[in-house]
């Protein structure tokens, strides 16, 4: 039987079962792919816990700058994208991504649709858990839909490997 | 001018196809309308009061004569015969019906047109000064960087979903023709201290209910950094612009917030992360750009030619014309003629299908095929040579694009008003037409001489009534349409007349005294102007007092 809507996602151009859950709180018990605030994650890794597999949240009024330095450390990060018009998060990829050459998984989730994947691929997010609403498997046509872009420099489409 | 290659034109190919998608989604009921809103305005989509307006982009506002006739057709076929050129160099049509935008656009694209970022809160179509490329007192064809802009601006993934819409102007003469000024960000040509071109940038100018003047950010900028610049501008405007207040969201707040020195640093910071290989545009790109605006071989022997003045010296409404709609060339010989679009009776702004079309054979016959719109809603012939000047002026009268005011009180600009735009609080399109008609004594006018009249029908100042030498404002009082005038506003002319916002005189008047209070400004003008003064000038010499005590004493 197909997997209901809300347990797919789109990784690297297909459709895929979701194996990130994302957690406002810090559960009691981490594991690889849960993701964590990106507060509390700097504050673990400060008290030097070991956050194998963890992932980190950034929300769109974040500052990244922290960050930085632990890129390497970072399993695979999540933006969290609240409303449809709130456009920070791509800068957040667009950074991460071509600024600083980060090779993990980007994630978004929240008011994601079908009309922002392909500026969301290209500034380098490679996996996207749509709006639950959203019919995934139409969605995922949308990386067809466009074969020309005008920018240059370091704004590419990618696939980066998860 | 820039001519597309295959990748544009599946790029515009394929934005067409997406829409179409996305229209039947709305149609469909899949798509709700608030989620619709945003990707229709991204493409130029508004619902107005009575139907759907679409807004079409002019890049940098230069058309070919085949553009120019699509738009005629465009006009006929889908509008009710009318086009309206706004004052950032665009078209809108004001009776689309949804089903027929994609079909329209479609057209539009077998001539390189589109309705990308004509709206939504991206970066909006780039504007210049209209006289690029031939004007007597430029330094730089800006034309080429306006292209390149527009080329990385066009559904640049990283800004489509900015707080608020971003508007860039150019401009490379020692007049700003390109109300740089007052836009999010703006690019002035000047001379470094080593005395090679350069850009001194200008930040957070804006209108609406908030006007501020732009700021310099940068004093000397490489030409070719233009773009990784305001690439850094913004990525820190989509990072930090206000989000939770719409009317606090555009960037002149985030500049007023910061101080123009932090916002500064902000930048610097932000640029410095881009590495120093990729902040110049390739070398390459701007000469292969560059070369496609090349687009006349003048002729030497066109400066010999001067049948047009003996003809001005037994025909005076052809030398008014020539006075009024005629403007120096960089290369003597050959003139800027504008066509002016104040037609009393109709729209400022307004062509009709017919004219569109006379336009592009015009175009076509004495302009090289060139057409270009302007700032303050007219259009313009760059390449007309003396020789065919009389020619121009018969084609035009018979267009009725003749008219010789330009750059007078009838030259005004205004928004659309109560006849189209859900927004607005009073009419303006009508009380324009009715000033108009307070003057409509050609001498008089010339001798009134340069005087800007902007008029808005409600504060988010699309017809910049801030910046007119007069400004008005259609308002609301008591549910009755009612007008603030205000007077000695400018978007800037240089550094000696920089930009300033107009001072409102007093209460607002009714609708029907908005012509009586313009003749009693006028009035005050003339007692008071010494020889040679203009409008402004008088204002600016004696203040607002005289004129308040006129209308209001
Ligand atoms: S100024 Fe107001 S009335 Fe005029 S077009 Fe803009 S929003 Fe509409």
């Amino acid at each position: 039987m197909a997997e209901p809507p809300r347990e797919l996602m789109i990784l690297d151009g297909a459709v895929a079962p979701r194996r990130y859950t994302l957690h406002d709180d810090v559960p009691d018990a981490l594991a690889p792919q849960m993701a964590i605030p990106c507060d509390a994650w700097l504050r673990l890794r400060e008290a030097g816990a070991p956050l194998i597999g963890v992932g980190l949240i950034l929300e769109g009024d974040c500052d990244l700058r922290a960050l930085r330095q632990h890129l390497t450390a970072i399993p695979f990060v999540a933006l969290h994208i609240t409303k449809f018009t709130d456009g920070r998060c791509y800068t957040h990829a667009r950074r991460i991504r071509h600024l600083w050459g980060y090779p993990g998984t980007l994630l978004v989730y929240g008011d994601v649709l079908r009309d922002q994947l392909v500026y969301l691929w290209r500034v380098g997010v490679n996996a996207f858990y749509l709006r639950q609403d959203q019919d995934v498997r139409a969605a995922v046509q949308a990386f067809s839909l466009f074969t020309a872009f005008y920018q240059y420099g370091p704004v590419r489409p990618v696939s980066a490997a998860g | 001018m820039y001519r597309y290659d295959s990748m544009d034109t599946r790029l515009v190919r394929e934005r067409v196809e997406e829409f179409r998608g996305q229209v039947q989604r709305r149609v469909a009921g899949a798509l709700s309308e608030d989620e619709f809103r945003p990707l229709r305005l991204m493409n130029g989509l508004y619902l107005q009061r009575h139907a759907y307006m679409l807004r079409i982009a002019i890049p940098y506002g230069l058309l070919s004569a085949a553009q120019v006739r699509k738009l005629g057709f465009v006009a006929e076929r889908y509008d009710r015969g009318f086009g309206h050129f706004t004052t950032r160099q665009n078209i809108q049509f004001n009776w689309i019906r949804l089903e027929d935008t994609p079909d329209l656009l479609g057209h539009l694209a077998d001539v390189q047109m589109h309705a990308i970022q004509t709206s939504g809160n991206c970066v909006r179509n780039v504007s210049s000064d209209p006289e690029a490329g031939v004007a007597g007192d430029e330094l730089l064809d800006v034309r080429p960087y306006c292209e390149l802009l527009r080329q990385y601006k066009e559904l640049h993934p990283e800004f489509m979903f900015l707080p608020r819409k971003f508007k860039v102007a150019f401009s490379g003469a020692d007049t700003d023709r390109a109300a740089t000024a007052v836009h999010d960000v703006g690019f002035r040509a000047t001379r470094d201290a080593a005395g090679a071109l350069a850009w001194r940038v200008y930040v957070g100018g804006g209108l609406g209910r908030t006007p501020r003047v732009a700021q310099l950010v940068h004093d000397s900028l490489p030409l070719e950094q233009c773009v990784s610049y305001l690439e850094a501008i913004l990525r820190v405007y989509n990072l930090h612009g206000r989000r939770d207040n719409k009317y606090k969201a555009r960037i002149k707040i985030l500049v007023g917030d910061l101080g123009v020195s932090a916002f500064r640093d902000e930048v610097e910071a932000e640029w410095a992360q881009v590495p120093e290989a990729e902040r110049a545009l390739p070398a390459a790109a701007v000469a292969r750009v560059a070369a496609m605006f090349d687009h006349v071989a003048y002729d030497p022997a066109a400066a010999a030619v001067t049948t047009h003045r003996a003809r001005a010296e037994r025909d005076p409404a052809f030398a008014r014309w020539l006075r009024t709609n005629v403007r120096p060339h960089k290369v003597a010989g050959y003139n800027i003629v504008y066509l002016s679009l104040k037609h009393p009776g109709r729209p400022p702004g307004d062509a009709s299908s017919d004219q569109l079309y006379a336009i592009a054979d015009l175009a076509e016959r004495f302009n090289h095929g060139y057409v270009q719109a302007t700032y303050t809603q007219n259009l313009l012939l760059q390449y007309v040579a003396n020789a065919d000047l009389e020619a121009v002026y018969a084609a035009l009268d018979a267009a009725g694009l003749a008219t010789p005011n330009i750059g007078t009180l009838h030259d005004l600009i205004c928004c659309p008003g109560l006849d189209y735009c859900s927004l607005a609080n009073a009419t303006s399109i009508g009380v324009a037409q009715e000033i108009q008609a307070r003057f409509d004594d050609p001498d008089e006018l010339e001798d009134i001489g340069p005087l800007s009249l902007h008029m808005s029908g409600c504060i988010n100042a699309c017809g910049h009534h801030h910046t007119g030498h007069i400004g008005i404002l259609g308002i609301d009082k008591r549910g009755e349409e009612a007008y603030q005038i205000a007077v000695g506003g400018s978007p800037g002319v240089d550094d000696a007349a920089p930009a300033k916002v107009a001072r409102i005189l007093g209460a607002a008047v009714t609708r029907a005294d908005v012509p009586e209070v313009i003749a009693l400004l006028v009035a005050t003008y003339r007692e008071q102007r010494n020889p040679g003064e203009t409008f402004l000038d008088t204002v600016d010499r004696v203040g607002v007092e005289p004129f308040k005590e006129r209308v209001y004493g």
